[in-house]
């Protein structure tokens, strides 16, 4: 990162130390000098004390001599006694006091000599002169001459004493330049700090903390779910790079977000169109609900569900549009030429047109018409067969996206399965109906061979008998009665016959519809039976026989388990269906699982595509209610 | 001879016994035929006194050919009696509503049977 934030900081912080670094030095510089200073003051000091006491000892002795002198006594002698002691021992502390100072160790040793001599040369003497006597003592040129020599003294004095105020008023002017100084400079660094970290604060403030504050909010948000939050990319260095880096993963979430809601919604509409299978939905209802979810799904105009003919046509059999326009019609159109029907019929996959300008044939002029610019269709294959098509279509003319073919596939295997079990529940039923047809046809056809055959031969036979036993004369009585023993036996072979010939078919039926057939019935029954029909004269036969043999079995089944005392038959023909209600008072608890019969009715009912329910509980009768459909 | 009988039925052998059965207890019977289109012309034709109809024609109904021979034949027709292998009770109401005025099974054939639902009807 040019100019990156770390080297903006180590540049700051860098001027910030020399700032603070130059005003130390500054005081460093001004502090030696205050410490010289107050060194060369002490110095100075320390002479003016010693020389002070060396002016002293002159006064002493001149003083002591004096007094001796004048009065002979010799206690005016002790304190010259002391400073003639004490005199070598501060001359020394002079001289070692002004050494290195040139001028002054010539003062100096100017005044030790002139006192030294004083006192051997003067002072001495006169001392000796006076304890004598000697008039030399008292005079007045011995006095002028003490008085000269001590004046020449002082004046070393007053020059070494002005010497030292002078260098020590320097040396104190020193110092209070360098106090000067070093205030100044630690003015001056303090308010260079102050305001250099002002500005480092501030620019800090600017630079990162706020971006790094505003980021934090835009987390927040994004943490919160509002996907959409972004960064404006404006900061500088790293935190720019951060407000980058904040706005690729925004970019990421929404993205993923987005892609999961759309894998969500793909799954709702395969588990609705799934649910619609295993519902076993009419084909119908399930082509319109896939052709409207793949169109929303793949937010595409249009959707087609067409099927292939054996004959090379393609026939519409379901349809969508956004705008809702599409009139179902099953429209039949001849393959060939260049379009999407025909490409997937040809290669049994997938196939796409990104543009019919350039399509052909009477699909690809339909589809013009309908408004396709661009499609994508995906074959149904119905256990290895190929059905149909499914096609998605856009109005304008740009390729679908590439994943169009994946999403529509999803789709055609579902459809495909509910085509096949659509496909093998038709088969099963239709199987179930040829079996159960089949089986009156021939119950029909055995009642109508025994009528026309053994049944009218019998019958014959009576009659030819009665009238042979017509002609046996009257006398042959043995064998009239043989033979009318005969004609009795075959009479009841015939009644048999019919019993048995009545439970193959009822001849009733065909000859006088259900009605009269139930009325017989009703006849019949050895429980007294209510019955109401309301229904036309005639019905299809194999609604007819079902209905009868459901009455009849039912009839029976009260008669020999429920003891009933009576039994409501209703039958009612309404809405191409017909209802039959069935209901005893007798004692219930019949078993459809257990009862050969009930199972018999139900098989039967049920080939013809309609239901049986049975209500049976113990002490509350048994109740019958099929619903037999009329229509094929 | 009393009254004179056509029989209608599509089995040969039932026609030939009933025939013989019916003359030999003196009663005259006309015709016999095997078809609807057949009995109406010959009851036009011989006007017999009473039709014994069969009610399962092969192919035609009995009760539709009793209608047209009441409806259809001049001066009235024949009095229909209907004929069956199967009993009465196996067709209900039918014959009730049918312009026949009575019904016999063919195993119980006989002229008396014919007097007796004659008598029936008449007393």
């Amino acid at each position: 990162v040019a100019g990156g934030l770390t080297r903006r900081m180590v540049a700051a912080s860098a001027l910030l130390a020399v700032i603070v670094g130059a005003a130390f030095v500054v005081l460093l510089l001004a502090i030696a000098d205050l410490r010289r200073s107050e060194r060369q003051a002490n110095h100075s000091q320390e002479i003016l004390t010693v020389s002070n006491e060396l002016e002293r000892l002159v006064l002493d002795l001149e003083t002591g001599q004096r007094g001796f002198v004048l009065t002979g006594e010799e206690r005016f002698l002790q304190p010259w006694h002391t400073a003639r002691k004490s005199f070598p021992r501060l001359a020394r502390a002079l001289l070692a006091l002004v050494a290195g100072d040139p001028p002054d160790t010539r003062l100096a040793m100017r005044i030790a000599k002139g006192e030294t001599s004083y006192i051997r040369d003067y002072s001495v003497p006169l001392v000796k002169a006076a304890r004598r006597g000697d008039a030399f003592a008292r005079s007045v040129s011995t006095a002028a001459e003490g008085k000269r020599r001590v004046d020449a003294m002082r004046a070393d004095f007053d020059r070494l004493l002005l010497a030292e105020r002078r260098d020590s008023a320097t040396s104190q002017s020193h110092a209070d330049t360098a106090a000067r100084r070093s205030k100044i400079a630690a003015t001056g660094g303090l308010a260079g700090s102050i305001v250099l970290i002002a500005l480092y604060a501030g620019y800090l403030t600017r630079v990162i903390v706020r971006p790094v504050r505003r980021t934090a909010v835009m987390a927040d948000r994004l943490a919160g779910g509002d996907l959409g939050a972004r960064m404006p990319e404006s900061s500088p260095a790293e935190i720019g790079a951060l407000e980058r880096s904040f706005n690729v993963m925004a970019n990421s979430l929404e993205k993923d977000r987005d892609e999961l809601a759309r894998l969500a919604e793909q799954q709702a509409a395969l588990r609705r169109v799934a649910t619609l299978v295993a519902r076993a939905a009419s084909p119908d209802e399930l082509f319109a609900a896939v052709t409207e979810e793949v169109g929303q799904l793949a937010s595409v105009e249009f959707t087609r569900l067409c099927r292939y003919g054996f004959d090379g046509t393609v026939t519409i059999v379901a349809g969508w549009s956004r705008s809702g326009d599409y009139v179902a019609a099953p429209v039949r159109q001849l393959l060939g030429g260049k379009n999407v029907s025909t490409f997937v019929f040809e290669t049994g996959r997938p196939a796409r047109m990104d543009s019919y300008a350039d399509g052909s044939g009477p699909v690809a002029a339909a589809a013009l018409e309908a408004g396709f610019r661009s499609a994508v269709g995906t074959p149904i294959v119905v256990e290895g067969r190929l059905w149909g098509v499914m096609i998605a279509a856009s109005n304008v003319e740009q390729p679908l996206p590439p994943d169009t073919e994946a999403r529509l596939a999803d789709f055609t295997d579902l459809v495909a399965t509910a085509i096949a079990n659509a496909e093998s529940r038709a088969d099963l039923a239709a199987s179930r109906a040829r079996i159960v047809g089949a089986a009156d046809e021939t119950r029909r056809q055995i009642e109508r061979d025994l009528h026309d055959g053994a049944q009218q031969r019998l019958v014959s036979l009576a009659l030819e008998l009665r009238a042979a036993q017509r002609a046996v004369p009257r006398e042959l009585g043995e064998l009239k009665a043989e033979l009318s023993r005969v004609s009795e036996g075959l009479a009841s072979a015939l009644d048999g016959l019919r019993e048995i010939a009545r439970g193959i078919h009822p001849a009733i039926l065909a000859e006088g519809g259900l009605g009269p057939a139930l009325k017989t019935l009703a006849r019949r029954s050895v429980i007294p039976v209510v019955l109401d029909v309301q229904a036309e004269a005639r019905l299809p036969e194999r609604v007819e026989v079902a209905a009868y043999f459901v009455v009849s079995e039912t009839l029976t089944n009260a008669a020999k388990h429920a003891h009933a005392s009576v039994v409501h038959v209703d039958v009612e023909a309404v809405d191409h269906v017909l209802r039959l209600s069935i209901r005893d008072d007798g004692a219930g608890g019949a078993d459809p699982a257990r009862g050969s019969g009930l199972v018999g009715l139900k098989d039967r009912v049920e080939a013809l595509g309609g239901t049986i329910s049975v209500q049976s509980a113990f002490g509350a009768g048994t109740s019958v209610d099929v619903e037999l459909p009329l229509d094929d | 001879v009393d009254f004179r009988v056509l029989i209608v039925d599509d089995n040969r052998s039932f026609l030939d016994a009933a025939r013989v059965l019916l003359e030999r207890e003196g009663v005259s019977v006309v015709g016999v035929c095997s078809t609807s289109a057949e009995a109406l012309r010959k009851a036009e034709e011989l006007r017999p006194d009473v039709a014994l109809v069969d009610i399962m024609l092969a192919g035609e109904s009995g009760f539709e050919l009793a209608r047209n021979l009441v409806e259809q034949v001049s001066d009235g027709g024949p009095t229909v009696i209907l004929v069956s292998t199967h009993a009465e009770a196996d067709f209900g109401d039918l014959i009730a509503e049918s312009p026949a005025i009575g019904f016999l099974p063919k195993s119980e054939l006989s002229a008396d049977a014919i007097r007796l639902i004659l008598d029936g009807r008449s007393g």
